[in-house]
Formats: structure tokens, sequence, C-alpha cells
């Protein structure tokens, strides 16, 4: 070992230093950008752009886009309405703004311009309000913003001392500076609103996310007076629709209350009994049973060459046929690959091939356009089809009950009370800052606060009261 | 519905109509008032009116939190240095500016006499007794149809012209802006006009909106937050149009209301939108379904947040952030009439 330094050696500790440095320059400057208030401004109004789009112009429905039949379905609206235009505009993913990349980009773009603004200030808000400058110099008391003084015939220490246990009477927080000058604020951690609002907004955002990637949701269709059925994502739990009652205001035709009465169970024990109506749902352990719709259902029952039951349950009329002249509903036996669509006759409508209280049963192989069969059956009846038997058993009317759980639900909730916190913080406590000082038998206020109507009313208040502080030999 | 609640009805529609008629008697009045002030301040100004209350927006945009960073890095005198050569920066600007208000200022002895300020209590004294007939109107409702008014697009418009006109109030009580009446009337007397023609019928309410509690706090945050919002864009108009006008109190005083304004707006918005999310969350299992209504009222908040974020940015101050708050109202107001653009779930109103 020398004490010279090799020189090639000293050649790359020296290019790897210039390599440090500049990376932690880009860094560094890639964290300006992050807090850069320009940038945050355009970030907001872009997303507002965005949305802005997104209420001119028609959205896809919720599923729409996953679903080819529905997304082509809705495009051919599209064209009708803005011809060529239609493609491009789907291209630019503006029939579902809220779900195209873009809108995830500017949403990304702000959490991290918020973590930054964030990040940037919370250590210049604490130096504000755990050790703010608290000795100015006398220029500042000619110069600031807000300036004042009056007279006093105490001695300047005296002077100093009554000002602040005025200050203080008046709320204000004192630090001394010295023995002739101090420091007066209000609401010195009001100012810490702005972050939790800015926070908060980001904890928003991930409500979003979490309910969207762990919330669960499924519309139970319940034969009213019907089976109790089992709730896809929690196979403990049981729902029954003991009675439903929608009263339609006869006058106006509008519906005044859809209430249901349900039972559920929990492994079999009934844990709740009640009426769920629109705005009052039933709520147990994190899962939540909403009133979701309503409607007439035909109740069947499939059952194969053993009589084992392939499938049993209400199956909703959601459709009415292109001719008006049947309602139609729709069920799977996903085993057997195979789709089921049952017809009833629409009310009022006679045909030749259905009777009133019969249903058509048509089979399709999944996916597939035409029947591969079709069967009519009357009520309490089956009919064949290969080795499955088709039953009837009743028509029935059922109410949707959507059953959700949503962990992201809570954390919606105490994102939303911080953000309104954090607002009131930020605009009902306003940070307000005097600089006091005792000099040549004058008390001289100074502030550099923001010019604000209130404010400077408050500073001339305070200046008018404080000549009373002082029974000061008028000259 | 009995031949009383019917009666009652009918009286409280005359009052509606009359709170209409002063409305527009008070906007001729304000006109007046503007007039004369205008013929006053063409009186050459013997005695300028207290200095030190001008403000000095138009000083360089030093934000705040410049300001701090200079106080607590660098020396006192240093800062008493930066402060004394902003400030000249201010004064240089102030002089301007008081130039001209030199003109537009009334001397004190002119205010006294002028018809102008007696003119302006009596438009005062008109609003007060619009309000105060809007309110009993509202409540004479409230009491037949047993609920608040969300039922329908006329109860909204006339809860919206209260909300202005207390807003409006506020504003003037706190910070003498009679002027705003030029603005804020007008959008009123429209509103209310609509609000008679769309028709007065009492609603039965669909079962979601049936949550009376929730719905009557959504909607009084909406009503109070968009009064606001009425407010700040008469402020931002008067703002850009202050050079035409020749108003008495000092431009950026307008630039101030329509910040205030806009500081209300925005929590009362926030708090609106959220119990929004929650009210849909209980009626529908969903807090937010990107439904028009809810879309538009969203981009109205983003607006808002826009224009509060402008104010700390360089160079954004006056005018251009006047035009985001004018941008935000006309926001609001397509938020608000969205139900005849917009289908979703809020055109049950319709
Ligand atoms: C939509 C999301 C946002 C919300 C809800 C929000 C909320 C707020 C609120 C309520 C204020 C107080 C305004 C005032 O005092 O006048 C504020 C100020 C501020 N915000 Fe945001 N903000 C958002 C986005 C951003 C972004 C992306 C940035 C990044 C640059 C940012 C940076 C700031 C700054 C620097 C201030 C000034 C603080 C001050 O002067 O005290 N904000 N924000």
């Amino acid at each position: 070992m020398t004490d010279r330094p090799d020189p090639d050696v000293s050649v790359t500790e020296d290019s790897d230093e210039a390599v440090q440095v500049s990376v932690a320059d880009f860094f560094h400057r890639l964290y300006q950008v992050t807090y850069s208030k320009t940038i945050g401004l355009i970030i907001v109004l872009t997303l507002a752009v965005f949305v802005f789009l997104g209420v001119i112009i028609t959205q896809a429905g919720p599923g729409v886009w996953d679903n080819p039949m529905a997304q082509e379905q809705f495009m051919d609206q599209m064209y009708a309405k803005f011809g060529g235009w239609a493609s491009i505009m789907s291209f630019l993913g503006l029939f579902h703004i809220f779900s195209s990349i873009g809108f995830y980009i500017v949403i990304g773009a702000l959490t991290i311009s918020l973590l930054g603004c964030t990040t940037h200030r919370l250590p210049q808000l604490w130096q504000r309000w755990r050790h703010p400058k608290v000795v100015v110099s006398s220029h500042f008391f000619s110069a600031a913003r807000y300036n004042g003084s009056v007279e006093s015939n105490l001695d300047d220490v005296q002077t100093l001392r009554t000002a602040a246990d005025h200050l203080k009477s008046k709320r204000y927080r004192i630090i001394s500076g010295n023995e002739t000058s101090l420091y007066a604020d209000k609401n010195a951690w009001g100012g810490f609103g702005t972050p939790i609002a800015h926070l908060s907004f980001i904890l928003i955002m991930a409500a979003f996310v979490i309910t969207s990637l762990t919330a669960l949701q499924q519309v139970l269709v319940l034969s009213i007076g019907g089976d109790a059925r089992e709730v896809e994502f929690a196979t403990n739990l049981t729902v029954e629709a003991v009675s439903f009652e929608a009263t339609i205001d006869p006058e106006t035709d509008r519906p005044l209350d859809y209430v249901a009465h349900l039972i559920l169970r929990d492994s079999g024990e009934i844990v709740a009994e009640r009426d769920v109506r629109v705005n009052e749902p039933l709520r147990y352990h994190g899962f939540s049973f909403h009133q979701y719709n309503y409607g007439d259902t035909v109740e069947v029952k499939v059952t194969d060459r053993n009589d084992e039951v392939v499938y049993a349950g209400p199956v909703e009329l959601q459709w009415l046929s292109d001719n008006g002249w049947y309602r139609v509903g729709e069920f799977v036996l996903p085993e057997r690959g195979i789709e089921v669509a049952v017809y009833i006759l629409a009310a009022g409508v006679v045909t030749e091939d259905l009777e009133a209280g019969q249903v058509a049963f048509m089979i399709f192989q999944e996916g597939a356009d035409d029947p591969m069969a079709s069967v009519v059956v009357d009520q309490g009846d089956f009919g064949t089809v290969g080795d499955l038997n088709f039953g009837f058993v009743r028509e029935n009317r059922y109410t949707g009950i959507m059953v959700r759980n949503d962990p992201g639900e809570i954390w919606m909730l105490f994102a939303s009370i911080l953000l309104v916190g954090g607002m009131t913080m930020t605009f009902a406590f306003r940070h307000r800052r005097l600089w006091v000082r005792a000099q040549d038998g004058k008390l001289l206020f100074a502030s550099s606060d923001k010019e604000e109507y209130g404010f400077r009313q408050e500073f001339d208040q305070l200046l008018s009261q404080a000549t009373a502080w002082f029974p000061v030999r008028r000259k | 519905m009995s031949p009383e609640q019917q009666t009652l009805l009918q009286v409280a529609e005359m009052f509606l109509v009359s709170a209409l008629v002063l409305m527009v008697l008070a906007l001729i009045t304000s006109l007046i008032v503007l007039s004369a002030s205008r013929r006053v301040s063409r009186v050459p100004a013997k005695k300028l009116v207290k200095v030190s209350t001008v403000p000095d927006a138009d000083a360089p945009d030093v934000d705040e939190f410049d300001v701090l960073e200079d106080i607590e890095d660098t020396t006192a005198d240093e800062v008493s240095a930066e402060i004394m050569a902003m400030d000249s920066a201010v004064d240089a600007a102030d002089a301007a500016e008081l130039a001209e208000l030199d003109d537009a200022i009334e001397p004190p002895a002119a205010k006294k006499k002028s018809t102008g300020l007696n003119m302006a209590s009596f438009t005062t004294g008109l609003i007060v007794t619009s309000l105060v007939l809007v309110t009993v109107y509202l409540a004479m409702r409230w009491i037949v149809a047993g609920h608040g008014p969300f039922s329908n697009m006329h109860e909204f418009a006339v809860s919206f012209v209260w909300g202005i006109l207390v807003a409006y109030l506020v504003t003037l009580w706190k910070f003498k802006m009679r002027m705003l009446s030029l603005v804020v009337l007008p959008v009123t007397g429209a509103l209310l006009t609509y609000a008679i023609q769309v028709g007065t019928d009492v609603n039965t309410l669909v079962p979601a909106l049936q949550d009376k509690l929730l719905l009557t706090l959504h909607v009084g945050f909406a009503v109070t937050s968009y009064g606001a919002a009425c407010v700040s864009f008469g402020a931002a108009v008067l703002y850009l149009l202050y050079p035409k006008l020749k108003l008495k109190s000092p431009r950026d005083r307008f630039d101030e209301v329509g910040y205030k304004a806009a500081i209300v707006t925005f929590p009362l918005m926030t708090i609106m939108i959220l119990l929004g999310a929650l009210w849909a969350n209980s009626a529908w299992g969903r807090y937010w379904g990107w439904d028009p209504k809810e879309t538009a009222a969203l981009l109205t908040w983003l607006l808002y947040a826009g224009f509060l974020h402008a104010r700390v940015v360089r160079g954004w101050h006056g005018a251009k952030s006047a035009w985001l708050l004018i941008l935000g109202f006309a926001a609001v107001m397509f938020a608000y009439f969205g139900n005849y653009f917009l289908t979703g779930l809020h055109s049950i109103y319709r």
C-alpha cells in the first residue's frame, strides 16, 4: 500500500462520484417536478378535461366494454350518432374514459404529485409551527405588508411584557425572542389541513382501488315466498324473501316504496329478519343486502335421468321479445355447456304456439345463435329433451337483493372525514403571524402574511386597541 | 291534497311571484346606484380615502411559502431588504392604481349627500324582502309536501335562488360589496322565472329519495355551496369588467371576494359530493357510478380545486383565475340543469 493513490483507481473513483452527483441531481430534479405547483395545477385541470369529456360523451355502461356482443351493440348506436368519428373516438377510449389508459395515467400523476407536494411541505410546516423565525430586523417593521406602531410610556421591556399579556389574552401563542421582541401567532397547526386534505384524497383513490380489487357483489334473485338462496361468495349465508311489496302512487304512477321482508341465516341459524327498503339495507358482519330490483319470474326445475336435480330456482323475466309477444328469461347449466331461454306469453297476447299457463324452453349450445331443441310445458309438468327433464313449477314474482362485501367502505368513510376535516383546518383556521418589538418608547407591529381584508381589519383593530394598553402621556 | 293545502300553495306562489318582482326592482335600483356613483366619481376627488387599505395583490407573485422560506433561510436584514424590494414594487403598482382610484373614489362629503347611498340601502331592503318571501315559500311547501325541496326541478331552482341570496347578503355584510347584485340578481331572476315557468307541482318522493335526513343535508350543502359559487362568479365578472365599470371598491377586493366565496364553495361542495356518495352507497350499494350528474359535480369540484391552486402558482393571479371561477360556475349550472341533457339515475327528476 502506498500513500499515493493509483491513478487509475482515483480516476474511477472520480467518475463514480461524478455519476453519483448527477444521479442525485437527476432524482432531485425529478422530485422537484413532483412538487411543482404548476405541474400540479396542470394535472388537476387535465383531470377536469377528462371528466368533462366523460360528461358530454355517452359512456358505455358497466361491463359493456368487457362483453363483445354488448360492445358491438353499443358501437352501432355510436356509429349512428357520430358516423365515422365513432371509430376514432373508440380508439381514443372516449366511450369508456374512466377506464381508459389516459385516465389511469392522469390519476397516477395526480397521486405522485400529491405525495410530492405533501412530503416537500411537511418539514416546512413543522418548522413554521415549532421553530418560527422569532426576531426580525427593524426594517421589517417599516416594510412588511402589515405594519404599525403605538406609543408607550413604559420602558421597552415593560412595554413588551404588557403587549405579551394582552396578546395572550387574545389567544395568541407567544414566543419571546429577546427582552424587547417577540413573535405571536394563531392557528399554527391550521396549515397542516392542506397536507391532510391532500393525503386524504390519495386515500379516497386507494379506497376505490381496494373496492374494485376486493369487493364482492352479487344480485340474488329471490322468489317471493320461495326457497332461501345461498350467497355465492359466502356460502354459509342464505337469504329468503318472505314478502315483497311495491307501492305505486295511483295518481301519478310514481313508485312510492319497495319493501322486501328478508330472513338472513348464518350456517342455518336465523341472524336477522327485517324489512329492507331502498335506503335501508340490511347489514351483517361486513355484508350489506340492498333492495335492488323486482319483477316477474318463472320457477323452473331441471332433473336428469335419475331424477337428480340439476337446476332449481326462479328465472327472472328480463326481456320482451322483439315482436312484444313473449317475456323472456334465461339460465345457464355450465357443466352441460347449455343455455336455456324461457318464454312465456306477455299479458293480453294470444298466439298459436303458446297458451297462457305454458312455458317454452329453448335450449342452446353455449354461445350458439340457433336453438338445438325446444319444448313446451304446462304448469306443474315436465318436458324431456335428451336426458334432461325441464319442469315449469309456477309463475311468481321476485325481488333482486344485491349482496355486497366491500372492504374499501371503511377506508372511504375515514378518508372522507379526513378530507373535510383537513379543508376545515385550512380554510377556517388560517395561520396568522405577528412580529412585535418595543423600541424607543414605541411598540411596533408587523406581519408579512398574505393581504386579506379580514386580517387587515383584525390588524387595524389590534393597533387601535393597543393604544389603550398604555396610559400614554400625550405630547 | 286537501283544499286547504291547495289554497296554502296558491298563497305561497303569490309570495314567489312577488319575490321575483322585487328582484327585478332591485336590479333596476342597482343600475341606478351604479350610474349615480359613476356620475359622482366624475367630481374631482378632494381627499383620498385610507391609502393603507388598498391591497397589494399586484405585488410580484411571492407566495406565502416563499416568504416563509425567506424568513427561515435568510438573516433578518435580508428579509427586510427582500420585503422592502417587494413593497416598493407594490408601491409603484399602488401609485398607478391610486391614480385610477382617485377618480373612482368619491369624496366622503359627496357620499353623504348622494342619492346613491339611500338607493343602495333601498336595494338591499328589496333583496332582503325577496329572501324572506322565498324562505316563507319554501317553508310552506315543505309543510304541505312533508319533505324538503328536493323532489323536482322547480323546488331545486327555488332553493338555489335561496342559497344565492343568502350568500349574497352574507358577502354584503362582511365585505360591503353591493355591486355584486349587478351579476347575482340576473341569475336569481332567471332561475326564479324558470322555476315558475316549469310548474309548481308538489311531487311524491320516489323510494331512492326517501332518506330524508341524508337528502336534506345533501341538497342543503348543494344549495349553499352553489350560492357561494354564484357570488364568486359575480366577483369574477366584476373583476374582469372592472376597467369598464369604474366601481368604488378597489379591483383587488373583487379578486379577494371571489377567492373568499370559493373557499366557502369548495368545502361545502366536497361535503355535498361525499354525502351524495354515501347516499348512493346506501340506496344502490355503490358510491360512485360515473352517472352523468355525479360526473358533472366532480367536474365542478375539480374546476374549483383548479382555481384554488391557480392562486398559488406564479402568473395565474387576477384575470386567469377569474376565468376559472366563471368556468366553475358554468359547470355548476351545467351540473344543475344537467338533467335536461344527461341521462342517468338522476334523470328521475325529469
Ligand atoms: C384533487 C386533488 C387536490 C385537492 C383536493 C387539494 C386540496 C387543496 C386545498 C383544500 C388547498 C388549500 C387551498 C387554499 O388554501 O387556498 C390546497 C393547497 C395547495 N395544494 Fe392542493 N389539492 C389537490 C391537488 C394538489 C396537487 C396535485 C398539488 C401538487 C402540486 C397540490 C399542491 C398544493 C399547494 C402547493 C397548495 C398551497 C398551500 C398553501 O398555500 O398553503 N395540490 N390543496
